[in-house]
């Protein structure tokens, strides 16, 4: 019989044959700080070209071209040094926030997807028995379940191809080594869509329906441990680590994988492509430049002269972001709000006006906080009454058609558009919003914010100011991929420390 | 003994009305159960609980089962499992609706107490909790529920739409064997398929029917590992749209197969000839007489994809074409005519052009009508309470008693097979003086099912579980001294 030391070792062997890590084992190796940097953002850069890929709506395969490329020219193969380091680094850099996790479990979700699809066959068939301790079948009982077992290939919904082409796929699918027995507890996403075999409480899976339930796991484990890392960074990392990794890691968060945030700077005069915003402009700009989900939120405190709390966040954020300095604001939603019956000067003051300088950062905290991304608008859901999140998500397709007809898009454009908002793909949706109203002009490395979509449109519009201030303008305007790798890196050599 | 019970029941009449009942009791049985079969709903159920909690209520079987234990324990091992049974809830409903939640007992004997003090109308279970649920809000985010039964809820009112006899929470014996049909789907599948050996079957006391099932792995289940079996079972997915237009959402594997042949899932093939087309043929048609209720007529019409064919059951429906009568007696209409669009189905497949959705329309139209509905969501949470077997049902009266799912038809929810409160309370009384008088009234009946079906098996298991455990542990004290020469061995090299 093997010792527990030969088996780990004969594990470790297997481990290294094939190449994708689940980053179960923090890696145990002493490395630099300089090189823990380096890493880690490597794999900011990486993340962020997958996060780029995935909002302009690259297909898969080019997804995986990327990918290989990009691990190659920043060497993160994965199971280097490099790799599992870099993971480990984000984990604590991008824990904290429910909308950083989200960000972070998407891309790295789709980095493990790649490399999975990468593995050869017999890697693949080792790395399932060994790290999800599959069992194979015995011929026996192949024989014995063999007609149910092909019933039930024949009829799974999420596995092979479809159509004509099936009963060929079967027939040579069909084999013992292509079956798995495993505890029906660990496969649940087929047993819930009948797409699988139970007998006696094991499920006998088909290979072709193994991919997704690695994904699957992969993401759940990775989801937990992440919750698990922002307990332990609350608990004793930060205050363990103030002087080592704790401005190396909160340089990285405000990287937000390598884009700008949109953050009072503008408000404040600082640099800027598009400069202060007043209160009389607002109008027009909405007209010109808004977003929808900025548009319905200005049409709605227009409309009603007010606004639910979380309405009132998402505004006054976007707003800051477009640069409308805290003065400005309170005056326009004090104009507004006392418009409504019941609502005086007292009562703003009383209610509102804190939360508006709150927004500025100049209240509580005082952190400064960011304007919302577009990740952070769809995941909410207002209810009736409430006018945030993205409205490609939350209207009805009649209401949407009817809001893109009124920014005089023609019918046809109108009906693809509200098709993909339809199919989920709401950033697609709205920077074809931003084409058809641009005349062509498309936001380049794809949509990921509200203000993003003000910036790229104040540029079109407007060129004669980014001309003006085109020096500054790098610094905040997102930038296309080339010159944003450039920002991250020379943030690389002068890690910016920030008081938390 | 009398005196006791007699000071009991003189407990509950404190109030004038019990006083009264408690007379009529006295005085004319049969006026009194006569008085309660045509007013069901008007007894005062809840004056009843007390007494029926001191005297009949099988506490101790109930603790006994849900505290899991071997019939040996070591001392150790009797704290843990003293911990384990102190971190279950019950739920209490107390008259006017009032529900006490987080409720926990160590002993039988406090569980007894409680309800003596408390007299709830109705408990419900509620899953074992990391921590003792009278203390849970010292332990925050910490405190979740840790192991539960997977439950099963099935009720006739999910029904409504096939039954022509009765709606909402009425039952009779024309629809009632709709229930035995889910216990006879469910138990196989959850046996067969999942290897679960100690299922419950109670009926409710009302309306339908739960299934408990306690193998420790059903109850360490997670919530999603819960959904994915509740969903195995569930095909039937709602009826879309009100009124004329009904459309019964199935889900069923692939709508369209490969080829021809393609059969369903192996577990729904089996059901279907085994269980719900025999039922279906031989006894729901017939009872519910569904090809007669020009409503339920067109609802199956409309699943049949193909203009020819309806126009051929249509015509038999509007002739009222009827039966001859057959060598072997009368047939009824409904089991002919739909035999008649069996054959029309058949016919048209044999034909030149196949359509494809006409091969599973027969077996869509059975799966829509008979096969159980679940209340799935029951079933997915952990944190879900279920009404506790041997309770009362508040509204009828009824308590909520094993059935025998190896012989579900026989079990008859109109008979003293799920007797009714204060029946059970006259036939104690009969027996009064006699220290088994509980085995003797109707209750005995009912325990003899749980015994039988249920607890005497899943006594041996829990103490072969304990035995596994307590090896297990002693291994692990093995394990622990060679790890330690082990670790020595490694220092070495």
């Amino acid at each position: 019989m093997l010792t527990e030391k030969e088996k780990r070792e004969a594990k470790q062997l297997d481990r290294e044959s094939y190449n994708v890590s689940l980053y179960d084992q923090p890696p145990n190796e002493d490395i630099k700080l300089e090189e823990f940097e380096k890493y880690a953002l490597d794999r900011v850069r990486l993340l962020t070209a997958i996060e780029n890929a995935l909002s302009s709506g690259k297909k898969p395969e080019e997804l995986q071209e990327l990918i290989k490329e990009k691990t190659k020219s920043l060497k993160l193969e994965p199971k280097s040094i490099a790799d599992e380091v870099s993971h480990y680094a984000l984990r604590l850099a991008f824990c904290r926030t429910e909308s950083l996790r989200r960000q972070f479990l998407t891309s790295e979700v789709q980095l493990f997807k790649a490399r999975f699809r990468e593995m050869k066959g017999a890697d693949k068939a080792k790395f399932i028995e060994h790290e999800l301790d599959y069992n194979s079948m015995d011929s026996k009982e192949f024989e014995k379940l063999k007609d149910e077992l092909m019933d039930v290939l024949c009829q799974a919904r999420s596995t092979g191809p479809r159509g004509k082409d099936r009963e060929q796929w079967m027939m040579s699918e069909h084999k013992r080594s292509k079956y798995y027995k495993v505890k029906f507890e660990n496969v649940y996403q087929l047993v819930k869509m009948r797409d699988v075999l139970v007998k006696k409480g094991f499920a006998y899976v088909h290979e072709s329906a193994v991919d997704a339930i690695v994904m699957t796991e992969f993401r759940a484990k990775l989801s937990k441990n992440l919750g698990l890392a922002a307990k332990r960074w609350n608990a004793f990392v930060e205050s363990d680590e103030r002087a080592r990794l704790v401005p190396v890691i909160n340089s990285l968060r405000t990287k937000e994988l390598g884009r700008s945030d949109y953050g009072s700077d503008n408000a404040n005069g600082g640099p800027s492509g598009t400069g202060i915003v007043l209160n009389k402009e607002l109008q027009r700009l909405a007209e010109e430049s808004f977003p929808l989900c900025a548009k319905n939120l200005f049409k709605a405190v227009k409309h009603e002269h007010h606004l639910r709390h979380e309405g009132r966040r998402q505004l006054q954020l976007y707003l800051k972001g477009i640069g409308l300095p805290l003065e400005e604001a309170l005056v326009f939603f004090k104009t507004e709000f006392t418009k409504k019956p019941g609502c005086n000067n007292e009562k703003f003051e009383k209610d509102y006006a804190y939360g508006v300088r709150h927004s500025y950062g100049k209240e509580g905290k005082r952190v400064d906080y960011t304007p919302h991304s577009c990740m952070k608008c769809i995941a909410a859901n207002p209810s009736k009454g409430e006018y945030h999140g993205c409205p490609f998500k939350t209207f009805s397709e009649e209401a949407l058609g009817a809001a893109l007809s009124q920014m005089k898009i023609e019918p046809s454009k109108v009906t693809d558009i509200v098709k993909k908002a339809k199919n989920k793909h709401y950033q697609l949706a709205c920077s074809d919003v931003f084409e058809a109203v641009h005349g062509g002009e498309f936001i380049e490395g794809g949509l990921h914010h509200p203000n993003q979509y003000y910036e790229q449109s104040r540029k079109v519009l407007n060129p004669k100011t980014n001309e003006d201030s085109d020096g500054k303008e790098k610094q905040a305007v997102p930038t296309p991929p080339q010159q944003k790798e450039e920002q991250t890196a020379a943030a690389a050599a002068a890690p910016k420390v920030v008081a938390a | 003994m009398t005196t006791t019970k007699n000071e009991t029941l003189g407990e509950s009449g404190e109030r004038k009305e019990d006083v009264k009942r408690q007379k009529l009791m006295e005085d004319d049985d049969d006026f009194e159960k006569n008085q309660a079969l045509v007013k069901e709903e008007v007894v005062d159920v809840h004056s009843l609980m007390r007494p029926y909690y001191a005297h009949i209520f099988p506490s101790k079987q109930l603790f006994e089962w849900l505290s899991y234990e071997g019939a040996t324990s070591s001392k150790e091992s009797r704290k843990d499992q003293q911990q384990f049974i102190q971190n279950r809830e019950f739920c209490f409903t107390l008259k006017g609706e009032i529900f006490v939640r987080y409720n926990s007992y160590q002993d039988e004997k406090s569980l007894r107490k409680d309800l003596k003090t408390k007299v709830p109308g109705k408990i419900d279970i509620g899953p074992v909790f990391s921590h003792n649920p009278k203390n849970r809000l010292a332990y925050g985010g910490s405190f979740k529920p840790v192991e539960r039964e997977l439950v099963f809820d099935i009720d006739m009112t999910d029904y409504d739409d096939v039954r022509t006899c009765c709606d909402q929470a009425k039952i009779c014996p024309k629809c009632w064997p709709l229930m035995n049909c889910a216990v006879k789907v469910l138990d196989v599948g959850l046996r067969e398929d999942f290897g679960f050996e100690h299922i419950l079957w109670v009926y409710s006391g009302r309306r339908g029917i739960h299934a408990w099932v306690c193998d420790e792995r059903a109850r360490k289940l997670s919530d999603e590992e819960r959904s994915a079996v509740a969903e195995y079972f569930s095909v039937f997915k709602g009826v879309e749209g009100g009124g004329e237009k009904k459309k019964t959402n199935l889900s069923f594997g692939s709508g369209k197969r490969a080829w021809g042949g393609g059969k369903m899932h192996p577990r729904l093939e089996e059901a279907y000839w085994k269980v719900l087309k025999p039922f279906w043929e031989k006894e729901f048609l017939p009872a519910q007489k569904l090809m007669e209720s020009k409503k339920h007529f067109e609802t199956i019409l409309s699943m049949i994809p193909d203009a020819n064919v309806r126009q051929k059951a249509e015509f038999d429906f509007n002739t009222n074409k009827m039966p001859t009568v057959s060598r072997d007696g009368d047939v009824d209409v409904n089991t002919w005519r739909w035999q008649r669009i069996v054959k029309a189905v058949e016919d048209e497949l044999r034909g030149p052009k196949v359509n494809w959705d006409l091969t599973s329309c027969l077996q869509r139209i059975i799966f829509s009508h008979v096969y159980p509905r679940l209340d799935a969501e029951v079933s997915k949470h952990m944190n879900h309470l279920l009404k506790a077997p041997f309770c009362v049902h508040p509204k009828t009266g009824r308590v909520c008693v094993p059935i025998d799912p190896e012989n579900c038809d026989a079990f008859d929810p109109f008979s003293s097979d799920a007797p009714k409160v204060h029946e059970l309370l006259q036939e104690y009384k009969k027996f009064g003086a006699d220290e088994n008088a509980v085995k003797k009234t109707a209750m005995g009946k009912a325990l003899e099912t749980f015994e039988r079906c249920f607890w005497s098996k899943l006594k041996v298991a829990n103490e072969e579980e304990k035995k596994k455990k307590m090896m297990m542990n002693n291994n692990n004290v093995l394990n622990e001294s060679n790890k330690n020469s082990n670790a020595a061995a490694d220092m070495e090299f």
